[in-house]
């Protein structure tokens, strides 16, 4: 008996252990091309309300940098981190941050409204924009910039829903083009160093 | 071949039943230590606040965690965050277990104790408290202390890579 259970016990950790070696491949998701490979189509034309009610288009941050990058308020410490990592690296960057606007969008409009992400990139000084919309706005945001999302139910969880999402940051020129983009997880001294090597 | 492994589930789950029952039994309420409990301030506009500590079980069964919650918000969930190829999911932790001498460990960007429906902003520098009922054993009140600064030094652990994904 003893020895089926152990047999058992292995053939369980071998199973998992192939579950574990292909899940992630199906799961892999491909991070858009980077410089170099012709024309990135990344970023594009976009409808949003800010944290005042306003419409605004990307138009309005034509002849400024961009950091675009999609988040939510309810997100743990992903996007607080990122946020974080954001405003150090533009405090790092001294006369050269008022060229660059941090937008964050949000993708979680239900509970993101104006008001609610206005107050939120307060936490993370004067620069950051945060834009919210209608749920046909922001996914036309999203798809413009390539970003995954994905509300997922839970209807156990005191939250109700789980929002799932690609974690990149994009760097748009003057122009509204693409120029780079960084993990979620970067760190404030390699963002500061791209985005130094990257604006005029 | 698929009905092998619907077999080898079933008794797979029955084994851990089985093991499990006798494991959760024993007398945990000491063995069960919080190490390193922090959380970072709370942010205006969001109504959800997270937390970090290191579970650490010296107890030679495993120990299951049935319950948790805190005066400082309505929900306490373990969420755990997966993150492949530039996608990021958040995922409750359904069923918490920290194996025997073992240790559950969360951080900025991996597992997480979710406080849900703040009833009252984390402040720097306060304390806030979560209760964590093992199986069998007494409630544990834990002290969290609040710190901005604690989670800056978690931060500089981050990579200085550009280009790692």
């Amino acid at each position: 008996m003893k020895r089926s259970v152990v047999s058992w016990l292995i053939m369980v950790l071998g199973i998992a252990g192939i579950l574990a070696y292909v899940g992630p491949t199906f799961l892999k998701v491909t991070p858009p091309p980077s410089k170099g490979t012709g024309e990135v189509l990344i970023g594009g034309a976009f409808t949003l309300v800010d944290a005042n009610g306003n419409t605004v288009t990307e138009q309005d941050y034509r002849g400024k940098y961009t950091l675009v990058f999609f988040g939510f308020t309810h997100c743990p410490d992903i996007c607080p981190t990122a946020l974080l990592v954001v405003r150090n690296a533009l405090d790092h960057l001294g006369k050269d941050a008022k060229k660059i606007v941090p937008i964050f969008i949000t993708i979680d409009p239900e509970r993101d409204t104006p008001d609610v992400i206005g107050r939120y990139v307060k936490n993370f000084g004067d620069r950051v924009v945060g834009l919210t919309g209608t749920p046909e706005q922001i996914k036309k945001a999203a798809d413009a910039y390539k970003v995954f999302y994905a509300k997922v139910e839970d209807k156990e969880s005191g939250l109700g829903y789980v929002m799932d999402h690609s974690g990149f940051l994009y760097l748009m020129g003057p122009n509204g083009k693409y120029l780079a983009h960084y993990p979620h997880s970067i760190g404030e001294k390699a963002l500061t160093e791209s985005l130094q090597s990257h604006i005029e | 071949m698929t009905r092998a492994l619907a077999i080898l589930c079933v008794l797979s789950v029955f084994f851990v039943a089985a093991f499990g029952e006798k494991a959760f039994s024993a007398e945990t309420h000491t063995a069960l230590m919080a190490h390193d409990a922090w959380a970072p301030p709370s942010l205006d506009g969001a109504n959800v606040g997270v937390a970090f500590t290191m579970l650490m079980n010296h107890s030679d069964v495993p120990i299951e965690i049935t319950a948790l919650s805190s005066p400082v918000a309505k929900t306490v969930e373990l969420h755990d965050h997966v993150s492949e190829g530039g996608k990021v999911k958040m995922r409750r932790v359904e069923k918490i277990v920290i194996p025997a001498q073992g240790t559950l460990n969360m951080k900025p960007g991996g597992l997480h104790l979710m406080l849900i429906g703040l009833t009252q902003p984390l402040k720097d520098d306060s304390t806030i408290t979560i209760d964590i009922t093992a199986k069998g054993s007494a409630v544990q009140k834990v002290s969290f202390t609040v710190s901005q600064a604690r989670l800056i030094e978690a931060l500089k652990s981050r990579s200085n890579s550009a280009h790692e994904h």
